[in-house]
This record gives structure tokens, sequence and C-alpha cells, in this order.
């Protein structure tokens, strides 16, 4: 009578482990999917909303980031910075890395804006600054 | 005993409850780490990297609120235009109004790249008051 249990039992089990295969098969499937398709990056974005671009050159990331949000908030490196200390902030930066930077603006600040952090970013000596956008489907 | 349980131990198989537990728990990491953004990079040489390039004097571009290109000479330039009028080779400044939205000065950088400019860069903003000068 014990033997009848036990192999009533195993049959169950393995019955039970059958029907979840299909669902394994579609949990790969969508791991598959998110580690292909998607990228794992840091979240960096003090809630901007980066300007669009239709434009397909992909950007490379930058060891120095300076985000720069719609209340002319200025982050670098996701540290908050004022206006004033942004000159030695970026000395000491730029010691450290090559002398490119990435600027992360939200589309709502005005080049008056911009054209103050970009002045300090060239007194610094940054030879080349590339302005961060969303990439869009060209209409 | 010890030769009794071996053979059943290997009978036993590998519960998939276990696997479908790790399989989730990868599942969940991937879908709320990943992102679908694409970001694209605008690169600006900076005017001191532009004067070391080429010694001649750049060509102005001004950029106005709503988006619109204007020379010194004729206002909202036109694709033909910027590309009769100028050299699209030469180092070229953009001039924006200084309550420019970025939005506008992106569109117009990328409009100016796609025309064929290389060399663009950021001029320092136009006072509106030099513009109402201008004008009169």
């Amino acid at each position: 009578m014990s033997i009848f249990n036990q192999a009533q039992t195993q049959r169950r089990k393995t019955n039970s482990d059958d029907n979840l295969i299909p669902l394994i098969n579609i949990v790969f499937l969508l791991l598959i999917f998110f580690m292909i398709a998607g990228k794992i990056e840091q979240i960096q974005d003090a809630g901007l909303t980066l300007p669009e671009n239709s434009q397909t050159k992909p950007a490379v990331a930058q060891p120095i980031t300076l985000q720069l949000s719609k209340d002319n908030e200025i982050h670098l490196n996701n540290e908050v910075v004022n206006f004033e200390e942004l000159p030695n902030a970026l000395t000491q930066l730029l010691q450290e890395h090559p002398a490119n930077i990435a600027v992360r603006a939200d589309k709502q600040v005005t080049y008056q804006d911009l054209d103050k952090v970009l002045d300090t970013l060239r007194a610094a000596g940054f030879s080349t600054i590339n302005l961060f956008t969303l990439t869009t489907e060209a209409s | 005993m010890s030769t009794l349980l071996l053979p059943q131990r290997r009978k036993q198989s590998i519960s998939l409850t276990a696997l479908i537990d790790v399989v989730f728990i990868l599942l969940m990491f991937f879908m709320l780490t990943s992102s679908f953004t694409k970001f694209s990079a605008l690169e600006m040489q900076s005017s001191l990297a532009a004067s070391t390039a080429s010694d001649s004097k750049p060509q102005l571009l001004r950029l106005a609120l709503d988006g619109q290109l204007s020379s010194e000479q004729t206002t909202a330039l036109t694709d033909s235009a910027l590309t009769s009028d100028f050299d699209i080779s030469m180092p070229t400044v953009l001039q924006p109004t200084p309550d420019t939205q970025v939005q506008v000065i992106v569109d117009a950088l990328s409009r100016l790249k796609t025309l064929g400019f290389t060399q663009v860069t950021l001029g320092k903003s136009r006072p509106q008051a030099n513009l109402a000068a201008g004008q009169q």
C-alpha cells in the first residue's frame, strides 16, 4: 500500500513539473528579450526632459556629465553644484579625466543659462562638448 | 545501506520550481534595470579648439526664438539659401537669442548638420537690444 502511495505522489510531482514547462519557456523568452534588447545603465536624469532629435548618431558615454535642469540646478556627476563652485569642481575633474564632457540640459532651459555654463566649460579647458538629446524617429 | 541509498538518489529529478524562482528573479532584474531610450549627442567644438583649426573668420548665423535662421543681410533663411550663401566647410557660429530654448537650438544644430555644416559652434548670445537697434 505504501509503495503504491509513493508511486502516486511521484507521478503527481512529475505531472505538475510538466505543466510548468510552457511557463518556463515563456519566462526564458522574456528574459532573453530583456537581456538582449534592453541596456543596463545608470538612471541619472534628475527630472530632466531632454530635447528631442531625429539624428541617429549614438551618444558615447562620457566620464564627466553635467546636468542642467529647468530650475537652473546644476548636477556634476550626480552631485549638486553651485554655479560659483563649478569652475573649481571642473578643474578637479579635468585632472582625472580626458577633456570631453557630456551636457544634459532640459529642453526648457534658455540659452541665457546654458551659455553661462558653456562659457565656464570652455574656460575650464574642455575641447569637445557633447549636448545630449533623446533620439526620436525621423518624421 | 549506503549502496542501497545511492541509486535511489540518482532517480530523484530536480524540481523545476527552484529553477523558475531563479529565472523569475533574473527576469525582474532585467525588466527593472534595462532601459530602451536611445540618446544621441551633438558634438560642439569649443571656441578654443575652433580657433586653432582655422584662422579664418567664422561665418555668423543668428537664431531667432521661433527657430528661424538669419544672416546679417537676410532673415528666415531657407535650406537652399543656407547652402548657397554659406560655405559648409567653414567654421560657423550660431548665435541664439538669450531666451531661445534648448530644443530650438538642438533643432537648428541638427538642421545645419543635415545640410552638411561640419564645424558649428554656439556663440555668445545676442542681446535683444542690439537686434532692435540693428533693425531700426
